[in-house]
């Protein structure tokens, strides 16, 4: 009743159409993206959205047109409806065969602002026909729809299939051809389109006699592997609701869909939120307290107005300088920092700035970039700790007409390793990578100009002499000089831990240990949630057994039970460390007892723990895996982190010599021949058309072409004006696509196929130029995930769009200032750069603060950690206050002639990238934040 | 028409003889009330130090929303007050001037409405704004070097804070676009605003310059000076706005925004020893001659 309630409210709003009405609840189920019920309750919000029509006059034209279709289409779609409406089925279904015989790749407005394929509108009207529509159909076309599941055989099975699913799903084998076709994507590991087959089934053929719990177990298995956790979570509710008592067999025997959804929701992270979901914010850091930097290149001296002969003087068609409008596209690993200086490649070593390699020479750029065409914008780089990655064209020919490419390099070398230049030389690359590994996508790779490192939140590489205050220290442990000292006699057990819980979310940790005579027992690297001074029993135990909701992986140097003198293993929730599932270390070569420095690193990555011992005087190594959830098993996202050791009867001398540890650092993603990188892109000289280009992250070669529509204005014809410069997000099998030319693309991105666009109001760039004309300082920034809202702002527009991307339905559409750029978010706040810093609070979308700094270069996006928003201004780094906009400190450096720019972080330096000079500074340890005022 | 056209004369005339106190020593003598006895003008000067810096900052807000802009204002304007407290200077005020809400078209529209440009749909955009004076008081013992030294301090804070030192940059074009470039856009001004008894010295100089010029004359004509008949103010310290003619002086054809306080003060842009100065003009009587002839 309450849904029928909201509809006859929608329709005497006038302002939905009853038939669209009725589609686009279904749509947006259909989409997969929430249950039905979930749809419907956003049709309220559908129908506020404000249509085309009533479009007020201050908007600007469209700046970006998805694929549309005929209107012809939209001709037939009303003609159905009036139709349907007199029950005159034969011609109805005609006028529908017409949209069904079109191309599936356009777009029609689903009526409230969000437009979404023809091919979806066709499956949503024939499922809200009524009883006798729906027997009509079966009676015009259950024949055409047996004989193709007839032939849904062998190779032309998928084939079939689809087309019974996507014309015929009404008919009397549509529901067992979706099933089928959810089945044969799934073996496929196509977990998208299986969920989006299943969905569809459940959907549109609700009196189908297959069983919806295990459709539903079906659905969440592919979201699962799929990585949506979100989603994964609106299903685990309906399934409460609506299949409570419910069983369903799971590898031949039967269990209780809850139980089957519940551990599945496991598997996938599913208890998170999307915001949880995310990277967690680096910590905070202490800015540099000495001027004078580790190292500084130099690239250019103080620009000089009346000279045009710097080597990076970009100047207007008037032969004006625009000096502070660009940044130079940098990005840093755990060692390097690498630079794109308009194709020309540079890579330095982080701490002492060292030269590395460079893919040319500078004096190449000499008076080529003194031109207005010199696009500055359309340079980027990221890295991959074993690769960079940039767009680039060859320096010696910055003309405006010729293609920017992709170009892959060793890192540690700067070797190429492709150049989409030569590989696909019809193909002009625009705006940053990303690159997309393995199966199951990871975290979107950052953007040219962000930080794409993790910062530590323990750094102690250099030993524990500073850390006071830091750790508990329990039973036996001492410090001694710069190491902590576990044990060094018999019968004692110990444990050291952090004062306050770490995020154990996913991270990356690093230490050595050293285990002078070495007899028993050994020593655990622990996480844990009971207490800074946990502390379990000695011997056997290793001071880990007995410590509740907790995880550790051990060195073990006795054989207590059969698990060997030299072993380690994961143990949880303080189970003695014995045999079981213990490791025997010694076919590796690394032996504990050896006296060796053993460095040893952990990764987390939010499902899977990787382990490696690494001798430092051997050079031997052995790595172990272990697949676990350790927020569920420590009882949270933080855990207390440390070690603990114990001796019996026998003793050792257990030391930790320096320790490291970072959150999110296995997030950055490690290339494999499996991996793909997408790339937006349009063909050299079409400067309207924009794609994107899914490549072998290997090879480069071109695996799929997306084509996402065209801008209105070509951006070839772009001049004294910056080039729009798509930006991409993955989250979870989603891949969000901002042309930052007018319009927000969902996709799936294995599969191409786009699930919805919004177009958004957008200001056209220049295509002449004037003598006064000062273009605006833009800047740029992705979409960014923050509060269960998928966030986007075009560089040119003056909106900041909040979507519920399931759905999706617009939740913000909020005026911000036209050079207002994403920074990023925390639990409460929504952070924007630009010519101001504000932050908006994510409940009420209120304006909370402004904080005007001194002028920073355009395309910077500023820092943010924590606690505090760093940026890197034309009067120095300004350390600003999230909570209250406050600016707490500023540090003048090093580069002050420069006009700002942008800042990254290594784990033992602070770098800034100017439009003169790449400078890095020490970088203050954690534990010594607290005495930097 | 004729007496008009005379008049007109007349009034420029007068205008130009007030340019050139010299000349209008012989000239000046009709606007007096008469033409009896000696006119003459005298001057008084003395100079001082400025006692009180002042710095006008633009604190403004912009958005589309008035709520967003209110909020940016209230924000920018507590940021710079903040760090100046923190300089915890003595002598250290500041008054928030003309707050204005405006509504009007970015920089970007106006640039292209002067070129003629065809206008791209935009929203309004609200700013709220004000001049906040920032004003040192008692600088007038401190050395140069050091005044200048916190002034610095000053406009470094103040641009920390991300506000615009003097007017606004939207304000910056329009002069630029319109030919004014008059300076009275100096950010920071040094004020003599102590004028009161140096002002009653400069009159006594002023007095004894014009009855010592009176003097040479009527010597000179072999006449008698007698008392003063009339005493005219030609120019006085502090009541014209911005008179001085010392280099660097602001010369202004607009005022500057006005306090509330119209105490008389001095201004200028250059830290340097202000003229106080007072200029009279003075009609002298001649007495008249023993009537030794007329007797005879």
């Amino acid at each position: 009743m309450a849904v029928l309630a909201l509809i006859t409210h929608c329709l005497r709003s006038r302002r939905v159409r009853p038939a669209r009405l009725l589609v686009a609840i279904l749509v947006a189920s259909c989409m997969g993206r929430m249950p039905l019920h979930q749809a419907q309750s956003q049709v309220r919000v559908f129908a506020q959205f404000t249509p085309a029509a009533q479009v007020d006059a201050s908007k600007s034209p469209p700046g970006f047109a998805l694929p549309s279709q005929s209107a012809d289409v939209k001709e037939s779609l009303e003609e159905f409806e009036r139709l349907a409406k007199h029950e005159q089925w034969e011609k109805a279904f005609q006028a529908l065969e017409v949209i069904a015989g079109k191309t599936t790749t356009g777009f029609i407005d689903r009526g409230d602002g969000v437009l979404v394929p023809s091919r979806l509108l066709v499956r949503g009207l024939l499922a809200g026909l009524s009883g006798a529509g729906k027997n009509a159909y079966r009676l015009f076309y259950d024949s055409q729809a047996t004989a193709l599941w007839d032939k849904a055989e062998g190779a032309a099975e998928l084939e079939n299939l689809d087309k019974i699913v996507n014309n015929h799903l009404i008919s009397s084998v549509g529901d067992r051809a979706a099933d089928r076709l959810g089945d044969l994507y799934f073996e496929r590991g196509d977990y998208e389109q299986a969920a989006s087959a299943w969905q569809a089934l459940l959907l549109y053929c609700p009196d189908s006699k297959i069983s919806k719990a295990q459709l539903l177990i079906k659905v969440a298995t592919a979201l699962a592997r799929g990585g949506r956790a979100s989603e994964l979570a609106a299903q685990q509710q309906t399934v409460r609701e609506r299949y409570a008592n419910d069983s369903v067999e799971i590898g031949g025997r039967r269990v209780a869909a809850v139980d089957e959804l519940t551990r599945l929701a496991a598997l996938a992270g599913s208890d998170k939120s999307a915001v949880a979901a995310a990277a967690p914010l680096p910590e905070d850091f202490a800015l540099p307290t000495e001027v004078t930097p580790l190292w500084q290149f130099t690239y250019q001296s103080k620009p000089d107005p009346t000279s045009s002969h710097q080597p990076f003087a970009i100047q207007d068609i008037y032969g004006r300088l625009r000096p502070n409008d660009f940044t130079i596209p940098a990005a840093v690993d755990d060692k390097r920092v690498y630079l794109n200086l308009f194709g020309v490649e540079m890579a330095f070593d982080a701490e002492s700035g060292k030269l590395l390699w460079r893919s040319g020479k500078l004096h190449l750029l000499q008076f080529q970039q003194n031109r207005q065409n010199a696009m500055p914008e359309r340079y980027s780089i990221f890295s991959t700790g074993d690769r960079t990655w940039s767009v680039l064209r060859d320096p010696q020919q910055a003309n405006q007409g010729v293609g920017f490419g992709l170009v892959v390099r060793d890192a540690a070398t700067g070797k190429e390793i492709f150049n989409s230049r030569r590989t696909l030389s019809a193909w002009s690359i625009l705006g940053a990578p990303l690159l997309v590994a393995g199966p199951a996508p990871t975290e979107a790779a950052p953007p040219a100009g962000r930080n794409d490192s993790p910062a530590p939140m323990l750094n102690l590489a250099n030993g524990f002499a500073d850390s006071a205050g830091l750790f508990a220290f329990n039973g036996d442990s001492k410090l001694v000089g710069p190491a902590i000292r576990l044990t060094d006699a018999g019968n004692q057990k110990s444990s050291v831990f952090t004062h306050t819980p770490l995020d154990v979310t996913r991270f990356h940790t690093q230490f050595t240990v050293k285990l002078d005579k070495a007899q028993a027992d050994g020593m655990t690297f622990t996480l844990q949630g009971a207490g800074p001074t946990a502390l379990g029993n000695r011997g056997v135990n290793l001071g880990y057994g007995g410590l509740a909701k907790s995880v550790a992986v051990k060195f073990d140097l006795f054989n207590n039970g059969g698990e060997g003198a030299n072993s380690t293993g994961l143990y949880l929730n303080g189970a003695e460390p014995n045999a079981t599932s213990s490791v025997d270390l010694t076919a590796t070569g690394i032996d504990l007892h050896s006296g060796h420095p053993l460095q040893v690193t952990l990764d987390y990555d939010g499902a899977t723990l990787e382990a490696s011992i690494h001798d430092t005087v051997d050079n031997k190594s052995a790595t172990q895996s272990y697949m676990v959830n350790i927020p569920q098993i420590v009882g949270g996202p933080t855990a207390y982190v440390g070690f603990t050791a114990s001796t019996g009867g026998l003793m050792a001398e257990q030391n930790v010599l320096n320790w490291v540890y970072a959150v999110g650092g296995p997030a950055k993603p490690k290339p494999n021949p499996a991996d793909t990188v997408y790339v937006a892109a349009s063909r050299t000289g079409q400067g309207r058309e924009l794609a994107l280009l899914a490549l072998g992250a290997k090879d480069g070669k071109l695996l799929k072409t997306i084509t996402l529509g065209n801008y209105a204005v070509d951006q070839n014809q772009v001049y004294g004006d910056r080039v729009a410069q798509p930006t991409l997000l993955l989250n979870g099998d989603r891949l969000y696509v901002d042309t930052h030319g007018g319009a927000l693309v969902s996709l799936q991105p294995r599969s191409g196929t786009i699930d919805w666009g919004t177009l958004y109001d957008t200001a056209a760039p220049m295509t002449g130029y004037y003598y006064d004309y000062q273009p605006p300082q833009l800047g740029i920034s992705g979409p960014l995930r923050a509060g269960g809202l998928l966030f986007t702002k075009g560089m040119r527009s003056t909106r900041l769009l909040g979507l519920q991307a399931e759905g999706p339905t617009l939740a913000w559409n909020r005026p911000v200032s036209k050079t207002a750029v994403l920074i990023g978010a925390d639990d409460e706040r929504l952070y924007l750069g630009g010519e101001e810093l504000t932050a908006y609070s994510l409940k009420t979308k209120e304006l909370l603060w402004a904080t005007q700094l001194p002028r920073s270069a355009g395309w910077s996006v500023p820092l943010l950690t924590q606690h505090r928003i760093y940026q890197f201004t034309s009067r120095g780094i300004c350390e600003v206050d999230t909570a209250t906009g406050e600016v707490l400190k500023i540090f003048r450096g090093a580069d002050l002639d420069a006009f700002g720019g942008t800042m990254f972080l290594t784990p033992q330096t602070i770098v800034t990238v100017s439009n003169l000079a790449v400078t890095a500074y020490p970088r203050t340890p954690k534990n010594q934040q607290a005495q930097t005022p | 028409m004729i007496p008009r056209l005379v008049l007109a004369a007349l009034v420029l005339g007068s205008l130009a003889a007030l340019e050139s106190p010299l000349a209008a020593q012989v000239q000046m003598p009709f606007l007096m009330g008469g033409s009896d006895g000696i006119s003459v003008s005298g001057a008084g000067e003395l100079s001082a130090r400025p006692n009180l810096v002042e710095i006008d900052l633009h604190v403004a807000g912009k958005a589309e929303l008035t709520g967003d802009a209110l909020v940016k204002y209230r924000d920018a304007k507590k940021r710079v007050l903040e760090a100046l407290d923190k300089l915890k200077l003595k002598g250290l005020s500041s008054d928030e001037l003309g707050l204005t809400i405006s509504a009007g078209t970015g920089v970007e529209q106006q640039q292209r409405m002067m070129n003629g440009m065809p206008q791209a749909p935009s929203k309004t955009q609200i700013e709220v704004s004000c001049t906040l004076r920032v004003r040192l008081k008692d600088v007038r013992d401190q050395p140069p070097e050091e005044l200048i030294k916190t002034v610095g301090k000053l406009i470094d804070v103040a641009q920390d804070s991300g506000v615009t030192i003097g007017p606004s940059p939207a304000q910056v074009m329009m002069n630029m676009r319109f030919g004014n470039y008059t300076n009275n856009t100096a950010p920071v001004r040094f004020v003599v605003s102590d004028l009161t008894e140096l002002r009653e010295k400069a009159y006594e100089l002023a007095v004894a310059d014009a009855r010592s010029r009176a003097g040479r004359l009527a010597k000179l004509n072999q006449v008698k000076l007698g008392r003063a008949l009339s005493v005219q103010e030609i120019s006085v310290a502090g009541e014209q706005v911005l008179t001085n003619r010392i280099p660097g002086t602001v010369q202004s054809a607009e005022p500057v925004l006005q306090d509330e306080d119209d105490t008389p003060r001095i201004t200028s842009s250059a830290l340097a020893s202000i003229p106080v100065q007072v200029k009279l003009m003075v009609r002298f009587a001649i007495v008249a001659p023993e009537p030794a002839t007329a007797q005879q």
